[in-house]
């Protein structure tokens, strides 16, 4: 991991001492846990997940664009069954389940951030868009998925930290919530999605 | 640094980020018994309140030769006493004259199992190099095989009402268990008890008529 960082902080300064002026754009490793039901079904924090901002600046404050991500969580769960129904025939199946949700982020969103552009930037942000949520039970060969669209939100807070001429360190915290769509697999009222997420990258640019 | 070095950078700190991402997907750490499982199923329009008495015979059918040389009968009888039992607790009562006590649903129990075998090779001792007159790659060393097996198999449990019509053909299934998985050193008198009992506990509505 500590390579990881290191090639990503090189290839991060090396971009960023030719970007253009108006806009920045970050990446980042994403840290996530499920919260509310969704916890239900994989009651895990997950390190598999990493993210891509990129924005323009509207202001010396303001800034907008995309806010894309993914997030995988996966767990094992031993001596549990599972309702099911194929065509004419309804049953159950018990052994040990994978549960698996992979979940994908496609937003626009926006920044506010304070201080001036060569200080320590705490920032507010706020995205709205889609996320999708593919949720997966595999019990021994048998496979259940359910893939849905939901529209969602996500409020964040951060930290923008100057570490060269057009490059700073990322740190933010954001809540994701997707509205229900579908159904749970996991016998849950709704299919939402809800889980935090403190993300850790490299924003360069200006 | 021009535009399309700064697009190619772009793309590989894209590369790299995803592929630690996806690096980090867990294997859990699964052992065979984890693929073991005990499916049920039952035929939805089915009144499961209406069977009070059945008929099961006293041995397990083998559906090949194969299965025969793979599964011992030494579990048989702890296999139907299990079944008989949990059947039993659920109120059902076994009759042994088909004719004369004419049971509501008859208990088939079988069982197959089939054995798989992977090969695999390779070289040892070798090196990879030029030599003498031989168009390269040459490999020195000598070739060596060897095989992996195990054993696959399931018991299968019917239900079968004989006086009902499904898909058009006169009797028929209206409820099923399976459990399935590797056959072999594993297997022991709890491990078949818990498995076939849980055929059972999954399967409340044959008791109370009460579907999911």
């Amino acid at each position: 991991m500590k390579q990881f960082l290191l090639v990503l902080a090189v290839m991060a300064t090396m971009i960023s001492g030719a970007s253009a002026q108006d806009y920045y754009g970050s990446i980042y490793w994403s840290v996530a846990t499920p919260t509310g039901q969704f916890r239900s079904f994989v009651n895990e924090t997950s390190v598999a997940g990493f993210g891509v901002d990129v924005q323009w600046w509207a202001s010396d404050h303001i800034s907008g664009g995309l806010v894309l991500g993914y997030n995988l969580w996966s767990d094992v769960y031993r001596g549990v069954t599972q309702q099911f129904q194929y065509n004419e025939l309804a049953g159950a199946i018990n052994g040990t389940q994978v549960h698996t949700m992979n979940s994908f982020t496609m937003m626009l969103g926006g920044r506010y951030l304070f201080g001036g552009s060569r200080d320590v930037r705490p920032f507010v942000g706020l995205a709205a868009g889609t996320i999708t949520s593919s949720q997966v039970i595999d019990v021994s060969l048998v496979r259940f998925q359910e893939t849905n669209w939901h529209v969602g939100v996500a409020p964040s807070v951060g930290l923008l930290i100057p570490m060269s001429y057009n490059s700073m360190m990322d740190l933010s915290a954001r809540f994701s919530y997707a509205l229900p769509s579908g159904q749970a697999l996991y016998g849950a009222s709704e299919n939402s999605l809800t889980f935090w997420s403190i993300n850790a990258g490299f924003t360069f640019g200006n | 640094m021009n535009a399309y070095q700064r697009a190619m950078a772009w793309g590989a700190v894209f590369c790299i980020t995803a592929l630690v991402a996806v690096g980090c997907y867990p294997s859990h750490g699964l052992s065979v018994e984890d693929y073991d499982t005990v499916i049920t199923g039952y035929h939805p329009s089915t009144t499961f309140t209406k069977y009070k008495t059945y008929f099961m015979q006293d041995t397990i059918v083998h559906v090949d030769v194969e299965t025969s040389t793979i599964i011992s009968r030494k579990y048989d009888a702890l296999i139907l006493s299990t079944i008989a039992t949990n059947l039993a607790n659920m109120g059902y009562v076994r009759t042994t004259d088909t004719v004369a006590q004419n049971p509501d649903v008859r208990i088939y129990v079988a069982a197959t199992a089939t054995t798989f075998e992977t090969y695999y090779g390779g070289y040892w001792g070798g090196y990879w190099g030029w030599y003498g007159g031989y168009y390269p790659p040459y490999y020195g060393g000598y070739p060596v095989y060897g095989t992996t097996t195990w054993d696959v198999g399931a018991l299968a449990v019917d239900m079968v009402d004989r006086t009902i019509s499904i898909g058009g053909n006169n009797g028929g299934i209206v409820w099923g268990a399976s459990l399935s998985g590797l056959v072999g050193g594993g297997v022991s008198n709890t491990y078949l008890a818990n498995k076939i009992n849980q055929m059972f506990i999954q399967s409340p509505y044959l008791e109370t008529g009460e579907l999911p």
